[in-house]
């Protein structure tokens, strides 16, 4: 379908619904949404890429759906806007203020209506194309489970630019005609929470840890909304989550979700009252997405919200995506008989800490370019999932500057958590690091 | 040393110092988790949930001060 055609999100809701709530109070109705839209997408006309970068929640979603309006690709720019802006080809930049501004690059495939940048497991982020159809696709398949439409009041806390709240939560909620409660601003849990109880949030969705740590300071006596669904995603459902959540909020359905930012993003889901969520299934297949363990035991996703590929990195593309659209996820897993799909994590490194997914090599490679020897492993942990434990080659004294150092190229979820300096690594007979030994070492104490 | 500065030292294990102790601290929910299971095992003290707040964790001299609490 062609730009500007017919694949638009419809906003349905009458004018007089609340279409936006931020964390502070203010509202926009869905005719003033409706109109800010038409007002974006005719500054953006024949743009083609349009970068956003807005830190105003509200904002952020009127842009986005403006340039949707005019037929755009969007590009969330949240960070690095410039850096990104260049890579991403991107045409049209709109500031907090709605200005836009004119940039030069080349147009990409016309079907492409976001793109969106992911760890991949080696390397820098890449910038993974979506296409509105499939994104579309998704939204309707998310409506087909999660009860949008019976707990329309949706919490935000997670940022824009991911898949998860982008597509799973603020189009899903849009398109059910519910209302986006924006509170990503507020980043401690215990705020976030008096913000949802204050503004009626009846449904959550988020990643395992930030789940925990809302459902256990509504344990603790804080605030608490009337949830209906609690939804996780982003990893695994952790136990902690499960425990919590019931504890805080007996009244919710709880859901489990998988999906990938390289699937638009949802592919499985299952909520509590299925047996199979008490022994960890994901769930099965939504409508219209194909799940199926290859020979290897990987999971791959076919269907039409598989990604059109990376981002001028064909060979990048060419070893998760076959030439007939078959999406490899780098997780292995199971289906049972009655296509209930379980998820038993990656032989490549790549863990989830905190909802993020992060390449223990990756992170050694960084490590080793400021010592002799590094080696990292990563220990469960009962809030975040996984953290990283750090040994490295070096004295006490390097330590403050190969933190800063981290802290300058990694992301919070990718930074070890503990670094330890030793003389000399733990090494086997063959001269390889003993990993077993340094495994038991970081488990030994937190 | 003082709870000052072993805060301080904690902090710094996981986020940049800002020029003084109540300037506010950037945090990232995945970085206040980490902290605070820095400040439990350092300080034999138990964060809760609902203590993970501006109030206490907004500064270094905020959680100097929620540590100096706990432990009193």
């Amino acid at each position: 379908m062609g730009r500007g055609g017919a694949v638009v999100l419809t906003l349905a809701a009458p004018d007089s619904a609340i279409a936006l709530v931020r964390s502070d109070g203010s509202e926009l109705t869905y005719g003033e949404l409706r109109a800010e839209r038409t007002m974006v997408a005719s500054k953006l006309r024949g743009a083609g890429t349009v970068g956003i970068a807005i830190h105003d929640p509200a904002r952020f979603v009127v842009a986005a759906l403006g340039a949707w309006e005019a037929g755009a690709a969007v590009v969330p720019l949240l960070h690095q806007a410039d850096e990104l802006a260049s890579r991403t080809r991107v045409r049209a930049l709109i500031d907090e203020q709605l200005d836009v501004h004119e940039r030069s690059g080349a147009p990409l495939d016309p079907r492409v209506g976001l793109v969106l940048f992911t760890s991949g497991s080696s390397g820098p982020p890449k910038a993974v194309l979506l296409s509105r159809e499939g994104i579309l696709a998704n939204v309707e398949a998310i409506l087909s489970y999660l009860p949008v439409k019976t707990f329309p009041r949706t919490a935000i806390v997670l940022p824009l630019g991911y898949s998860y709240a982008l597509v799973g939560q603020v189009l899903t909620t849009l398109k059910a005609g519910g209302t986006l409660l924006l509170l990503g601003d507020l980043h401690y849990p215990p705020l976030q929470l008096e913000a949802m109880a204050r503004l009626d949030a009846d449904g959550l969705s988020s990643v395992s840890t930030s789940l925990t740590l809302l459902a256990r300071a509504a344990g603790e006596g804080g605030a608490k909304p009337r949830l209906g669904y609690v939804a996780s995603a982003g990893g695994p459902l952790l136990p902690a989550t499960v425990a919590a959540v019931r504890a805080a909020f007996p009244g919710a359905r709880l859901f489990n979700q998988y999906g990938l930012t390289e699937a638009s993003p949802r592919v499985a889901a299952i909520s509590d009252a299925e047996p199979e969520f008490e022994r960890g299934s994901v769930g099965r297949a939504l409508p219209g997405v194909n799940v199926s363990i290859d020979r290897e035991g990987e999971i791959v996703v076919r269907g039409p919200s598989v990604m059109l590929g990376y981002l001028d990195d064909p060979a990048g593309t060419a070893r998760v995506l076959s030439s007939d659209g078959a999406l490899r996820t780098g997780d292995a897993g199971r289906i049972d008989a009655n296509g209930y799909l379980y998820v038993d994590g990656r032989n490549d490194g790549v863990v989830k800490c905190g909802g993020e997914r992060v390449s223990v090599d990756d992170v050694a490679g960084e490590i080793k370019a400021w010592v002799a020897d590094a080696a990292v492993i990563a220990v469960a942990d009962e809030i975040l999932g996984a953290r990283l434990v750090a040994f490295v080659e070096a004295g006490e004294s390097a330590l403050p500057r190969l933190r800063k150092a981290l802290r300058e190229k990694l992301s919070p979820a990718k930074r070890p958590t503990r670094i330890v300096a030793l003389d000399s690594l733990p090494r086997r007979p063959s001269g390889k690091i003993d990993l077993a030994a340094l495994k038991a070492l970081a488990e030994s104490k937190r | 040393m003082s709870t000052l500065d072993t805060v301080r030292e904690i902090v710094a294990e996981h986020a940049d110092l800002p020029g003084r102790d109540d300037d506010p601290l950037q945090v990232e929910s995945f970085v206040l988790v980490v902290v605070a299971e820095a400040l439990e095992d350092r300080f034999g003290i138990r964060v809760a949930a609902r203590e993970m707040r501006p109030e206490n964790f907004g500064t270094i001299a905020r959680i100097a001060a929620y540590v100096e609490g706990k432990r009193a």
